[in-house]
């Protein structure tokens, strides 16, 4: 056990330098930036959409009582504009940046004689457009609540004209009297399921995002920690030491893993505070999962954890493998590209597939790769697909046990200090068999 | 009742592919010899080094460490050798003394530690720089920490693999007087050298070894007188071009 102990120390230290530990703090800081700066611009949107600015500039032929558009505008709330500030594209933009408009609308010469003749009434619409985040789309959001109004003020107007008293009827004569979805044998009240697959999706997205950067990084670490204990020869002295192989794999191991928790954990932070901030703007689809009944239970968390510190196991197994063909640390570098592949693939695919959805050969694909059961997790358990679950976790134990097995038979072997000329020597052995 | 040899090689065969990297190779140290195996580049020393030192399997044949097979019995055995490969290095996050320290825990824990590590601080003779990080050391002082912990433990076989090797003149000249120092308190001394004026200097006894084969063997006298030759050196190309 002291030996144990020994080791896991030593690993730690090796894994957690001041490197690596600034890295993974300046990751999760910059996620919680991300969240600020989305949570300012959200905010900053808001107060946009809320004193937003429109003009407009009528053209329409008719006017007093004849007109649909010169009353309506008025009661929309917009700036009057002049012919002269409309003229050409360049007078239009001068405008819009001058008079600080989010959009122009421009009312055509026939628009009233049109309506009166039941054709629709034609009119230009001129946005200002800032950037393009998602956030600098207001300015036409705002535009289509406006129009959507002026359009119903119109219709008002064009019906009364015509006998018509009660207008709100006529133009909505049915009403949604509450919604319901249906998802997995469960009923949702009040929400659509484009709501849900919105919430879903924002609220699970970071599992799989954590889980690639944590396989990612601690998979780099470690072989790259082989790479140089093969050059600087430590292995070598450290595998002469009175501690057997057994010991030597698991405080490697096991070391390896508090440091992938760790890093786990403080990606979590920053990613929870990212998820927090965006919660409650249009990206969350504006609902919480926990606002409806779809959230996961305390146990259901545990499950989580537990599928994380397995996959986390199940890379390191992999490592150790694929590290024990380092001959140093500069080739150690190629050798984490599979692993990085590894967790690229389920991370694609999960986030943008659903796993029931997908062909037979891709979902044994994403099943066969161990980093993908974390980053369906959630999912899964939100969908109660308990068969999905428990074989992952049956899974990925295999997979953890059988990498490690493979990692001490090499430890006991020559590979770790010949590499591939033993190998060679089997496959020929094979070979004259 | 005879002593047992520290060790003992017996028809050892070891391969890597189809190179036979030890083509029956036999020889033995006996308690308290500092003995030398020397050799061309590639005539099988580190490999030799390695198999005794439990780091590679055994192909054919038997090495025993004093009584102990190293095929049946590693675990037995890596508690009484210690090994220090060639172009060795330490943790470099760890300072001199933390390097120690996490060696000696391997060997006992609390007092029995502590005891090694103020040995192994000794031998290694670095002042206040066993506090700093071994990532700035220089070659030298880096060798002497590593023989410091090879010795440290007070193993019965100490396995050297050209451990002068790129050391300057004062450098050199010290990690063998650490060596002859310590054959004479009870370690025995394996350990391989293209320096053949620091094995005749260290060495009770020389195997001189070529593509696998232990092609001689005998006290530095013994070989010199042999071949007719005044040095070493001179044994080591006649013998190797014969």
């Amino acid at each position: 056990m002291n030996h144990l102990l020994n080791l896991i120390k030593k690993e730690l230290k090796e894994l957690l330098t001041p490197g690596t530990v600034v890295t993974m703090v300046v990751m999760a800081m910059i996620f919680v930036g991300m969240g600020a700066m989305i949570s300012e611009q959200s905010d900053q949107a808001g107060s946009d959409v809320a004193g937003m600015k429109f003009g407009y500039f009528n053209e329409d032929a008719l006017s007093g009582d004849d007109s649909y558009s010169t009353d309506n505008l008025v009661a929309l709330g917009g700036t009057e504009l002049v012919s002269e500030d409309v003229s050409s594209p360049e007078t239009i933009l001068n405008t819009l940046n001058e008079k600080g408009l989010g959009f122009i609308i421009v009312i055509d010469p026939d628009f009233s004689e049109n309506v009166d003749s039941a054709q629709q009434g034609k009119l230009k619409v001129y946005y200002n457009q800032k950037g393009l985040s998602m956030f600098d789309s207001t300015s036409s959001a705002v535009a289509s609540i406006i129009l959507t109004e002026f359009d119903k003020l119109v219709s008002n107007d064009y019906l009364v004209k015509n006998g018509v008293t009660d207008t709100d009827f006529v133009r909505a004569p049915t009403e949604i009297d509450g919604r319901s979805t249906f998802l997995n044998g469960e009923v949702y009240e009040g929400v659509t399921p484009e709501q849900i697959v919105n919430a879903v999706s924002m609220q699970q997205i970071f599992i799989p995002i954590i889980m690639m950067l944590v396989i990612i990084m601690i998979g780099s670490i470690l072989i790259s920690s082989m790479g140089n204990e093969k050059e600087n020869k430590t292995l070598e002295t450290l595998l002469t030491m009175p501690v057997k192989r057994t010991t030597v794999v698991a405080g490697k191991i096991i070391g390896s893993a508090i440091a992938g928790l760790l890093f786990a954990l403080v990606y979590m932070f920053g990613m929870y505070y990212y998820m927090n901030s965006i919660t409650g703007t249009a990206l969350s689809g504006g609902i919480s999962l926990s606002d409806i009944g779809l959230a996961l239970s305390t146990f259901d968390w545990v499950i989580v954890t537990v599928f994380m510190f397995l996959s986390i196991i199940c890379a390191l197994g992999l490592c150790m493998i694929l590290g024990a063909f380092v001959k140093d640390y500069r080739a150690a570098q190629l050798y984490v590209m599979p692993i990085s592949i590894l967790a690229i693939i389920p991370m694609v695919l999960t986030v943008f597939s659903d796993f029931q959805s997908m062909s037979p050969v891709l979902q044994a694909v994403v099943f066969l790769i161990p980093f993908s059961h974390p980053m369906m997790i959630m999912n899964s358990l939100l969908m109660d697909q308990t068969l999905l679950v428990a074989g992952g976790l049956v899974y990925m134990v295999a997979f953890a046990l059988l990498s490690i097995y493979v990692t001490v038979r090499i430890y006991n072997s020559d590979i770790l200090l010949s590499g591939w000329s033993k190998m060679n020597k089997l496959k020929k052995g094979l070979g004259k068999k | 009742m005879i002593p047992l040899n520290a060790l003992d090689v017996k028809d050892l065969y070891k391969s890597y592919g189809e190179f036979k990297a030890l083509d029956g190779v036999s020889f033995s140290v006996k308690d308290g010899e500092i003995y030398g195996l020397i050799g061309p580049n590639g005539a099988g020393k580190t490999t030799a080094l390695r198999t005794i030192s439990t780091l590679l399997t055994i192909d054919s044949g038997e090495i025993d460490v004093y009584g102990a097979s190293v095929k049946r019995e590693p675990d037995s055995v890596r508690k009484i050798i210690s090994y220090l490969p060639e172009d060795a290095g330490a943790y470099k996050d760890l300072t001199g003394r933390k390097y120690l320290a996490f060696m000696a825990n391997f060997f006992g824990g609390g007092e029995e530690a502590a005891a090694m590590v103020n040995k192994g601080i000794e031998i290694a003779d670095l002042d206040d720089r066993i506090d700093s990080k071994v990532s700035t050391y220089s070659k030298g002082m880096m060798r002497r920490l590593l023989i410091a912990r090879a010795i440290m433990p007070q193993p019965k076989l100490a396995i050297l693999d050209e451990v002068t090797s790129g050391l300057d003149v004062v450098n050199a000249y010290e990690i063998r007087g650490i060596i002859k120092s310590i054959a004479g308190r009870g370690v025995s001394v394996l350990l391989s050298s293209h320096n053949m004026f620091e094995v005749e200097f260290l060495c009770d006894r020389v195997g001189m070894i070529n593509k696998g084969v232990l092609v001689q063997e005998g006290t530095p006298e013994q070989l010199k007188a042999k071949f007719g030759a005044k040095s070493l050196e001179e044994v080591f190309v006649k013998a190797v071009g014969e």
